[in-house]
């Protein structure tokens, strides 16, 4: 990267002025200086329709209080962050511009021209897969960041690189029109992602869909592949369970040690898996990545936590402080949610269900923390019909309330898979991996249009 | 400001290139309340500078956060437009006179502000009420090569009330507010908002009825406003042009209800968001997109204009850190023909969706939809029950088509700088499951 040294300045600055500025009931601060080169846009139609090529900077403290905290941020190198309004005798940080790292060349491996290079082969691999393929599109975010992060007098470095697709086919045939979706996401450099396994993957994803039926409705079995998948979990479990949704009452506050699910689920919360989208060193307090047991046999082990939230809560951090830029405050967010692998086959799985739903593709949910409802969609879905997979369904969407779900996970399989996706929480969007087997809920509410 | 675009256009006409820069000020203020305190308070304030360059029939395009008078910025945006090849014709440059700087909105969440949000959250003992106040302020230039920068500076504030109540279960509604002014916002909440999501909270916290059976089905603004959105792409140009659109090539058709109108306007009395001209220098003004339900246009950017050979619309929309301009609207509104109020019809018991869970997942592409929701039921008595977590499943371009008429109540759903409002509306035609 380019400015290194720079932000490692800033950050010296900043901690002094935290220290200085720092309220008189403060119990903990962080502050973090971060430089990051972003290039995003949408391809279709084999070229660029939109593309912003971005560079910035930008300077961020934090005072946790005892029922709350203090949160600012400015654009640019600046340790004046730390002044709260009204304070040192200046104007605060953010009435003029702070100061730019310099250095305009963007890292090698977002270069244009390669970037178009691999875009250009995923569309042509999914147009190849069949000639039902009408349109390609591709929103890509490419991504490499720095960032100097103080977590009180303690300084600690951090480098990120994502390599995040969202890729959408249209497949037509005769009246009928389908869409297959696929999000292929890496911490790393853009060729670490197979782009024409990509492009004919969520190809045959649209294909398949041309031929469904409508979703039947109602409560019915539902099997959820692996991987993206995870969606299910994330929105039914792992919401509720971070610190800022416990403080307010989330439907697991006050359950530690409590059995909340079937004893054949344990997640844990897994910032080091190799090449997930959510993986890192230190989330953005400072606080060291390390595993977070949720969910162990059953039994509920963990939140999920900020600085902030943790001493509210009288916990240690969980080291789940993120952001999305610095210019935004730390919130306590997932990272790699994991589903431990179970010893079932998925074969066996499906054979054990008479009828019911095979969720094989996911797109996003939705919970509400409060009460544990949840939704989760399922973009390629099938019917189960005595035991055997059988007609894909149209895209549907499935709900439940996550404690229900959670007691009612019959079945896990031993085929984990990684997968990538988005989570937005109050504004701020953040990659988060979703790793985990297929697995399969004894009953869900089946959002569909057939009976 | 102009210093910075000053500099980045000469550096880019030393280089040969056309250009224009877009600088933005932009400063947020957050506020979080719950239980009588305020709990979180949070400011940015942050600059951006992004400039695009025409050079040799290519277009490129970069942006700095914080920016300034920075060459590199021009060299990126060179080496982006070459990488990308010719193709993209330049704009035409704007004629005549800049508009004087307006400042249309100017939200501040001050101290006295946080403390009357306070007192909001300190509600009954079987309530939690979480405020959460957002004021955006957005100091904009626009500054062509060799014309005037146009200048302005908008706001919005935005509120969003988490209310969850204990009884039997726990009811939550969550519900968001936005307006220019942080006092008129306050004053909807103080006099009204509040108390009925209240007791909305409350009623969503009872037992289910144990069998859900309904005549009609009231979809709640803010539950329309979600569904909605999926349906907004297709009424933009670039959607059309890139052959996604099922809307594409129907102009003159009816494809909504009768009286159904729907007209975006930045400027209009009601618009959260006031902007003069898009991100682009095109002077807002209202597009009507449909009238009495028939089709009558599309929302469009500069560029997309140009490749269809028409005038923009002024809906060329930068993301959030400046990216560039892509189609978006800036204040959308859905208005149907008839005000049927929100009480059942008589003798008909009534199914009010007041609460949409995953709509954003649903498909933009063909607007077919499935969500979760959370609904009350209205008995010809006028009781509220809850009638539980269901599913509703429909297609939203179906939707507009059956439309019977509206509770006059407008709700608005945000994305960035766009804004949808629609009112709750009286629909047939949808799977309801639980």
């Amino acid at each position: 990267m380019y400015a290194t040294e720079p932000l490692r300045a800033v950050a010296g600055d900043l901690v002094s002025e935290i220290r200085r500025h720092r309220p008189p009931d403060c119990t903990g601060t962080s502050g973090a200086v971060q430089s990051w080169h972003r290039t995003s846009g949408r391809f279709a139609e084999g070229r660029v329709s939109d593309i912003s090529v971005q560079r910035g900077e930008g300077t961020s403290a934090r005072y946790v209080l005892r029922d709350g905290f203090r949160h600012r941020s400015v654009s640019g190198l600046d340790p004046y962050a730390a002044v709260l309004d009204g304070e040192g005798g200046r104007a605060p940080a953010g009435a003029r511009r702070g100061t730019a790292a310099g250095g305009g060349s963007g890292p090698e491996w977002m270069e244009i021209s390669s970037v178009l290079s691999v875009l250009g082969e995923l569309e042509k691999s999914a147009r190849d897969f069949d000639p039902a393929v009408a349109q390609v599109v591709i929103d890509f975010e490419l991504s490499e960041q720095d960032m100097v992060l103080a977590q009180d007098d303690r300084i600690r470095e951090e480098h990120r690189l994502l390599s995040y697709l969202t890729v959408r086919v249209i497949a037509r045939r005769g009246g009928r029109m389908s869409t297959g979706f696929y999000t292929p996401g890496i911490s790393g450099s853009l060729d670490g992602i197979d782009a024409a396994g990509a492009g004919a993957e969520v190809a045959r994803r649209a294909v398949i869909g041309l031929d469904a039926r409508p979703a039947p409705m109602g409560h019915l079995p539902v099997v959820v592949a692996g991987g993206r998948g995870m969606v299910l979990l994330h929105e039914a479990c792992c919401h509720p369970l971070e610190g800022d949704e416990v403080l307010r009452g989330s439907v697991y506050a006050g359950r530690l040690g409590e059995t909340i699910a079937s004893p054949l689920v344990t997640i844990t919360d897994d910032p080091t898996v190799p090449g997930a989208v959510g993986s890192f060193g230190h989330d953005d307090e400072g606080t060291a990545g390390t595993p977070t047991t949720l969910i162990e046999n059953g039994v509920l082990k963990g939140y999920l936590t900020d600085q902030e939230s943790a001493a509210r809560l009288g916990l240690p951090p969980s080291g789940n402080g993120r952001c999305t830029t610095v210019l935004h405050p730390p919130q306590p967010r997932m990272t790699n949610t994991c589903l431990a692998a179970g010893t079932s086959g998925v074969e066996d799985i499906v054979a054990g269900t008479e009828f019911g739903i095979f969720a094989q593709h996911v797109g996003g949910g939705e919970v509400i923390e409060s009460t544990g409802e949840f939704t989760f969609r399922v973009t390629n879905g099938f019917l189960i019909e005595n035991g055997r997979i059988t007609d894909p369904i149209e895209e549907t969407t499935i709900t439940g309330t996550g404690t229900q779900v959670l007691r009612d996970i019959d079945a896990i399989a031993d085929d984990p898979v990684v997968g990538a996706a988005k989570c937005g929480k109050f504004g701020q969007w953040v990659p988060v991996g979703v790793v985990g087997p297929t697995l399969r809920v004894r009953s869900l509410l089946v959002g569909g249009t057939g009976r | 400001m102009s210093e910075a675009s000053d500099f980045l256009n000469v550096t880019a006409a030393d280089r040969g290139a056309d250009s224009e820069v877009w600088e933005n000020a932009h400063e947020t203020d957050e506020l979080v309340c719950r239980g009588g305190a305020v709990e979180r308070r949070v400011s940015t304030a942050a600059t951006a500078t992004a400039l695009t360059v025409w050079q040799d029939g290519c277009e490129g395009y970069a942006v700095h956060v914080p920016g300034g008078a920075d060459a590199s910025l021009v060299d990126t945006a060179l080496a982006v437009g070459r990488a990308l090849g010719p193709g993209t014709p330049v704009p035409a440059r704007r004629t005549g006179q800049a508009e004087q700087p307006r400042t249309l909105a100017d939200p501040r969440l001050d101290e006295a502000v946080a403390q009357r949000l306070a007192g909001l959250t300190a509600g009954a003992s079987d309530v939690d009420v979480e405020l959460r106040a957002r004021a955006d302020r957005s100091g904009v230039l626009l500054h062509r090569a060799g014309c005037e920068p146009l200048r302005h500076t908008t706001g919005t504030f935005q509120l969003q009330a988490r209310i969850t109540a204990k009884g039997r279960r726990v009811g939550f509604i969550a519900h968001q507010m936005f307006g220019r002014s942080v006092d008129a916002v306050l004053k909807d909440v103080e006099a009204t908002e509040l108390d009925d999501l209240t007791a909305l909270a409350r009623v969503l916290a009872a037992e289910p009825v144990p069998r859900l059976t309904h005549d009609d089905v009231l979809l709640d603004g803010r539950v329309m406003a979600k569904l909605f959105m999926l349906a907004v792409p297709a009424f933009q140009l670039d959607s059309v042009l890139e052959g996604r659109s099922p809307l594409a090539g129907r102009t003159g058709e009816r494809i909504g209800s009768a009286g159904l109108s729907l007209v975006d306007d930045p400027m209009a009395a009601d618009s959260p968001l006031p902007v003069p001209w898009d991100d682009e220098g095109t002077v807002c003004a209202p597009t009507t997109l449909l009238k009495d339900g028939v089709l009558r246009g599309f929302l469009s950017s500069r560029r997309t204009a140009a490749e269809a050979g028409t005038v923009s619309t002024g809906s060329g929309r930068r993301g959030s850190s400046g990216e560039m301009p892509t189609v978006q609207p800036g204040f959308l509104a859905l208005r149907p023909a008839a005000a049927l109020g929100d009480a059942p019809l008589d003798g008909r018991t009534l199914l009010k969706v007041v609460q949409a869970n995953g709509a954003h997942t649903s498909n933009v592409i063909t607007g077919d939809f499935s969500i979760g929701a959370n609904a009350v039921l209205v008995t010809p008595d006028g009781v509220q029950h809850n009638a539980g977590n269901i599913t509703l499943a429909g297609n939203v371009f179906d939707l507009l088509t059956r439309i019977d008429g509206h509770d006059g109540r407008q709700r608005l759903n945000r994305g960035h700088t766009s804004f949808v409002a629609s009112p709750g509306v009286w629909a047939t035609g949808l799977t309801v499951g639980r």
